[in-house]
């Protein structure tokens, strides 16, 4: 089990005009400020927020779908921060992406054979697709006979299976699944998180996970980043994370996410941030949290807190870290 | 910042002449949609009653007929797409769905509201006149008068600076704003019963607490019921007093809170129950899941609905649509096995 990806130190800004012709961009949002973080073979990895903290953004940057503005990333022992053309296609056969819509990422005008098959075609091996797209359609839970059908004729846990047959189509060794159960019902949910642990079991894929569901999280998740404004806030285990979390957005995060339990929620020691997300125009300085946080300190607002070691391998940007539990009850 | 505990529902005291009569009580609902491949039977038979100052949640997945419910109710339905084609919705024993329009006009809003998902406002007219016009439309009220109160109900939602966040455009309200926004419009002439159709899917985790929360608290000082229609079982265990599971536009289960979490009785609210994702207990790698897809409602299974997807089911619920039996205190389940059965054992 080694180290398959490493980010660096990424950033990404995204220049903001005013007017009508984007004339000099007048600021920049800062979606992806200074992340690192290391997926392993075979591991799944987490990058969990809410929205507008830099995860998709992250999520493209590993893709290389965009271009990172500082910073190094590097895949199975390969920097590939800057990689072009040929070898940038080559570079599609290990990372692929499975999207959150399963209508908007599927062409409606394709059918599914062709849509499984494109992967294929675009490397150039259109010879024995046809039966490559049988076996990945079985794969995934769906008859191969209705390879011949368009996508509106599925349901929308079946059209996640499709997308997901897309995926695994050029035999990836990382799949980056952005919220991939978001647009789901709950028992379709089940069933598609279900097949992503199974195709991992079988084929030994590594997962980068991006979601803002905590609950999903600990359901598929080895290890887990939290972002905040474009930031790496903790990074932890599973199970340090949702034994002890310890930095507050983290802590308030866990707090805010329901239990199917009414008993529970009862007793349930709450933590409700008050106000929202500040503009990634205008990040707060020094600790990006510090505006909302209640356990903040003059240090909070004048110093940044580093990404420190606080336990194995767990890891808080917070002057005042502290453990607390994902779901607290009052004794 | 505040730390709270989520407190168990206070009962509203309900007045002797009201005493023991729903608020609402809506009698074998049917809402039919037209669709290129047929007639699809959205809402099949549904009958359920609000209690006034009660919070009733319809649980349900996509196509279940909870959002065709709630706009059966009001008349919402738009008449090119279906109609409502039985059935009785009483709101105190008056028949919204036979009275005429102008009457049920006034009763929306004014004593029913609703709001949506999406927080629905005009973009180019200012979030205090979007209110006023709402508080206007229904009673006799200067300009000046209808936005002072506007600037109120935004104040109790909590919208800071609310008199100067009055004179701005929905563009210019955050996502969470805008809701609590449509929540000030919805509540401002203090209706009887708030219908909520999911009115937090489109927020983030830490917004939507806030929300529910703010719900909780304006139903507290105002006292009226609550109807959410969600498909998180995680946001009613808290939120709800009863609760009442929907599947293939029937109901199934209808149960006080607790004792719907504690002992479904229908094999579906089990199976939901069972693979939803969560933050506590034992972590499975694997979730319990429920196979195949919600039926077609253009020609739904003969027999119980759930049947084709249910691990107990046998050939009475494919002959036979169950009906709904009393199986405990003011619990009712759809299945012809739900009494005494354990599904959780199997």
């Amino acid at each position: 089990m080694g180290e398959l990806l490493r980010v660096t130190d990424v950033v990404k800004r995204f220049p903001v005009g005013r007017g009508l012709l984007l004339r000099k961009p007048t600021a920049e949002v800062h979606a992806v400020d200074g992340v690192s973080f290391t997926i392993n073979s075979g591991e799944t990895f987490a990058l969990v927020g809410e929205s507008g903290c830099g995860k998709t953004t992250t999520a493209n940057l590993v893709l290389r779908l965009l271009d990172v503005d500082a910073g190094r990333i590097d895949f199975a022992g390969e920097e590939i921060t800057h990689r072009r053309g040929k070898r940038l296609r080559e570079l599609r056969r290990d990372i692929q992406m499975i999207f959150q819509d399963p209508v908007a990422s599927l062409n409606p005008r394709m059918t599914v054979r062709d849509i499984v098959a494109e992967p294929l075609v675009a490397q150039g091996r259109r010879r024995g697709a046809t039966g490559q797209v049988a076996e990945l359609l079985e794969r995934v839970g769906l008859d191969p006979d209705h390879a011949g059908r368009y996508p509106h004729e599925f349901s929308g846990g079946q059209r996640q299976r499709i997308g997901i047959a897309r995926a695994l189509a050029l035999s990836p060794k990382l799949i980056v699944c952005d919220e991939p159960v978001s647009a789901l019902d709950v028992s379709m949910r089940a069933q598609v998180l279900n097949l992503l642990l199974d195709l991992q079991t079988d084929l030994g894929l590594t997962y980068l996970f991006i979601s803002h569901d905590l609950s999903v999280v600990r359901h598929v998740c080895d290890r887990v980043g939290v972002m905040y404004l474009g930031k790496i806030v903790e990074v932890a285990k599973r199970e340090q994370l949702f034994g002890g979390a310890l930095h507050p957005y983290t802590q308030a995060l866990l707090s805010a996410v329901p239990v199917p339990d009414p008993d529970v929620e009862v007793k349930r020691r709450r933590i409700v941030l008050q106000g929202e997300v500040p503009s990634p125009l205008h990040p707060p300085p020094a600790c990006r949290f510090h505006t909302r946080c209640w356990k903040v300190e003059t240090i909070c607002r004048n110093e940044t807190p580093e990404l420190e070691v606080r336990c194995g391998q767990h890891k808080a940007s917070c002057h005042f870290a502290e453990p607390r539990a994902a779901v607290e009850i009052h004794a | 910042m505040r730390q709270t505990t989520s407190q168990a529902q206070p009962t509203v005291t309900v007045d002797a002449s009201t005493a023991g009569r729903p608020l609402l009580e809506v009698r074998d609902l049917r809402t039919e949609y037209r669709s290129p491949s047929g007639i699809v039977r959205a809402v099949d038979g549904v009958s359920f009653t609000i209690n006034p100052g009660e919070v009733l949640a319809v649980v349900g997945e996509s196509g279940c007929g909870k959002t065709a419910t709630a706009l059966s109710i009001l008349g919402l339905i738009p008449r090119h797409a279906g109609q409502v084609v039985g059935g009785q919705v009483l709101f105190e024993g008056e028949d919204l769905l036979s009275v005429r329009a102008e009457r049920l006009r006034q009763i929306r809003g004014d004593r029913i509201a609703m709001i949506f998902q999406e927080p629905t406002l005009d973009p180019v007219r200012r979030i205090g006149d979007q209110i006023s016009e709402v508080l206007r439309a229904h009673r006799a009220l200067s300009h000046h008068d209808a936005w002072n109160q506007a600037v109120e109900f935004l104040g109790l939602v909590g919208i800071p600076r609310a008199a100067e966040r009055a004179r701005d455009y929905p563009h210019q309200f955050s996502g969470g704003m805008r809701q609590r926004a449509l929540i000030a419009m919805a509540v401002a002439l203090r209706p009887d019963l708030l219908i909520a159709d999911e009115p937090t899917t489109a927020l983030d985790v830490t917004i939507q607490a806030q929300i529910l929360e703010l719900l909780l608290e304006v139903r507290r000082s105002l006292g009226m019921a609550i109807l959410l229609i969600t498909h998180d079982l995680g946001i009613v265990a808290g939120f709800a007093e009863r609760v009442m599971v929907m599947y293939g536009g029937r109901k199934v289960e209808e149960a006080p809170v607790r004792s719907l979490y504690r002992q479904p009785k229908h094999p579906y609210t089990w199976g939901l129950l069972g693979c939803t994702t969560r933050l506590d207990g034992n972590r499975r790698d694997r979730l319990p899941q429920i196979t195949g897809a919600p039926p077609s409602l253009i020609s739904p299974p003969t027999g119980c609905r759930f049947a084709p997807r249910c691990p107990h089911a046998q050939e009475l619920c494919r002959a036979s649509y169950p009906a709904l039996l009393e199986v405990g205190d003011r619990h009712r389940a759809a299945c012809h096995f739900a009494e005494g059965e354990e599904w959780g054992s199997s």
